[in-house]
């Protein structure tokens, strides 16, 4: 029998108010912690157990752009119905992923709610850096080249998308600098940037179904 | 409650749908696994759930493989019919997504099939897909042959290509990619999606196709069924029959093996292979062999002079001649 979960604060933005769906998962995935960081790691770490990294491919998220048709960094909007329905759920690249993450956290009450890319959209037509050996969701251990990554960040990083290192180590509440030396062996053009002008948000959330999602890339 | 309260309620809930009356809202339903919705209130493409499973493998028909409703939701597939057809303008898409789990080692197989109300070039291209991506694409297909009118794949597990109104993604999630991937047997999932898109009852391919015909003894064989694959015949084993060859089927969970033999000599192939075994030994295939409703397709001429048969082709036209 399914148990209530009873957190000490109301949902946060953009799980306020928290969607059902997200709730149910949320609930069974923090089962039995009752504290805010215990909920957040909990939650990073069965997404881990659960999800299925894509290989770094479009996924359930878009960007905005403006009206010259240029990326805007500090906008995306997550599709979270149509992620929640993939028959591979959860299924995504980094992008969502993180967002997912944020809804997560959020929808349990625990104010950590912000996504963050290394890179701005425009510097992501080339690979940026290679990653030390790191082990995504679903997948055994490899080592990536990636144009950028995404992952949960308000004060310190939570990323539902990988383990570091041979051992497999959750990034459940790491500080940045010691989360980017984990992750990067080595930067292969532009280093990591702050943010702004790296994106830095809390993800839109859209309801609507994978038919109705736009084409890659734009949300608008 | 007096009477004045009930009839403030009533008019309420009167004022509340009255704008809603004479407007068609958008369907979702659920099917044995499949999840399917459709949004044409205002648009529609005309693709019905029929015309959009047409374009895809059916649940059992990629060996190997099964359909296995996803544990938190219920779903192997997706079927959108109209998106966006809750507004007058803009792209109009009806898709369809599948998920197979491998019944050995518990890879993850996916094939979506996108269908537009026009040109899918004019919304999605490679150009679209070279930045705002962890990973970056690579133009071409495995095998270097052009499938569709422009192609390109990641690592060695997804393959995408776009055809007259049709774009195609292929791809498999393994826990050992390195070691296990092989581009190949999903290129040969999205020549089967290929031939699916040129069968489609629903014109989704902007040229016209010149039919091709098989003459058999000067009779006509798989009208219909016969078509050019970026240049090399395809066809259904079962056409080849009239030339007095004989099939024998082994169809499992995990394997669909065809055996024609004919006069002493013999061919045996295997669905997503790209190699037949004949008296002779092995041959690398042209086209991949793939299942299309009940049968294996495979290439026409390779197939046939294997087993004897002579081919004469004049423009559209094809003979086989026994000898």
């Amino acid at each position: 029998m399914e148990k209530l979960q009873i957190y000490s604060d109301e949902p946060k933005a953009p799980m306020n108010p928290a969607w059902v769906s997200v709730l149910r998962i949320s609930c069974q995935w923090a089962r039995g912690e009752s504290m805010a960081e215990g909920a957040a790691i909990a939650l990073t770490q069965r997404l881990w157990e659960n999800g299925h990294y894509n290989g770094g491919n479009p996924g359930y998220t878009r960007y905005f752009r403006d009206a010259n048709g240029l990326p805007i960094d500090d906008r995306e909007r997550f599709y979270l119905k149509a992620f929640l329905e993939d028959p591979w759920f959860p299924y995504g690249q980094c992008n969502d992923f993180a967002d997912f993450l944020v809804c997560l956290i959020t929808s349990v009450g625990v104010p950590i709610d912000k996504a963050r890319r290394t890179h701005q959209l425009l510097l992501t037509d080339d690979t940026n850096f290679q990653t030390n050996w790191i082990t995504p969701a679903g997948q055994a251990p490899t080592k990536a080249e990636w144009t950028y990554h995404q992952f949960v960040f308000t004060d310190h990083v939570w990323d539902g998308c990988l383990t570091l290192g041979e051992y497999g180590n959750f990034v459940i509440g790491m500080n940045f600098d010691g989360y980017k030396s984990g992750l990067v062996e080595a930067i292969l053009r532009y280093d990591w940037q702050s943010a702004p002008p790296a994106g830095w948000f809390v993800p839109e959330v859209s309801a609507i179904s994978a038919d109705q999602m736009p084409p890659w890339p734009w949300a608008n | 409650m007096n009477g004045w309260g009930v009839l403030a309620i009533a008019a309420f809930v009167a004022g509340m749908l009255a704008p809603m009356a004479g407007q068609s809202r958008p369907r979702e339903w659920r099917v044995n696994g499949m999840l399917i919705s459709d949004n044409g209130t205002v648009r529609s493409l005309g693709l019905t759930v029929e015309d959009m499973e047409a374009l895809t493998y059916g649940i059992d028909e990629i060996p190997g493989y099964e359909c296995r409703p996803n544990p938190y939701n219920g779903n192997h597939t997706i079927i959108g019919l109209n998106g966006n057809g809750d507004k007058p303008t803009g792209w109009l898409r009806s898709l369809i997504l599948r998920g197979w789990t491998n019944l050995a080692t518990g890879a993850l197989l996916r094939v979506e099939v996108r269908v537009y109300d026009k040109a899918a070039g004019e919304y999605e291209s490679y150009e679209n897909y070279r930045w705002g991506s962890q990973v970056l694409p690579k133009l071409g297909s495995f095998s270097g042959l052009p499938i569709g009118e422009e192609c390109f794949h990641y690592g060695k597990t997804r393959l995408w290509f776009r055809e007259g109104r049709v774009v195609t993604e292929v791809a498999l999630l393994l826990r050992r990619e390195a070691e296990l991937a092989d581009g190949l047997f999903m290129e040969a999932l999205a020549w089967g999606i290929e031939y699916r898109i040129r069968q489609h009852p629903k014109k989704l391919v902007g040229m016209a196709q010149r039919p091709v015909t098989l003459l058999v003894a000067n009779k006509p064989v798989g009208q219909g069924k016969i078509i050019s694959l970026a240049g090399v015949t395809v066809a259904p084993f079962s056409a080849l029959e009239p030339t007095k060859i004989s099939l024998e089927t082994k169809r499992t969970k995990t394997d669909w093996t065809v055996t024609a033999s004919r006069n002493g000599r013999w061919v045996k192939i295997k669905a997503f292979s790209w190699e037949m075994e004949t008296d002779k030994g092995k041959v690398k295939l042209e086209r991949p062999v793939f299942p299309y409703k009940g049968e294996l397709i495979v290439p026409l001429r390779q197939v046939a002079e294997a087993l004897g048969i002579s081919v004469q082709q004049k423009g559209q036209t094809i003979a086989l001649l026994p000898k």
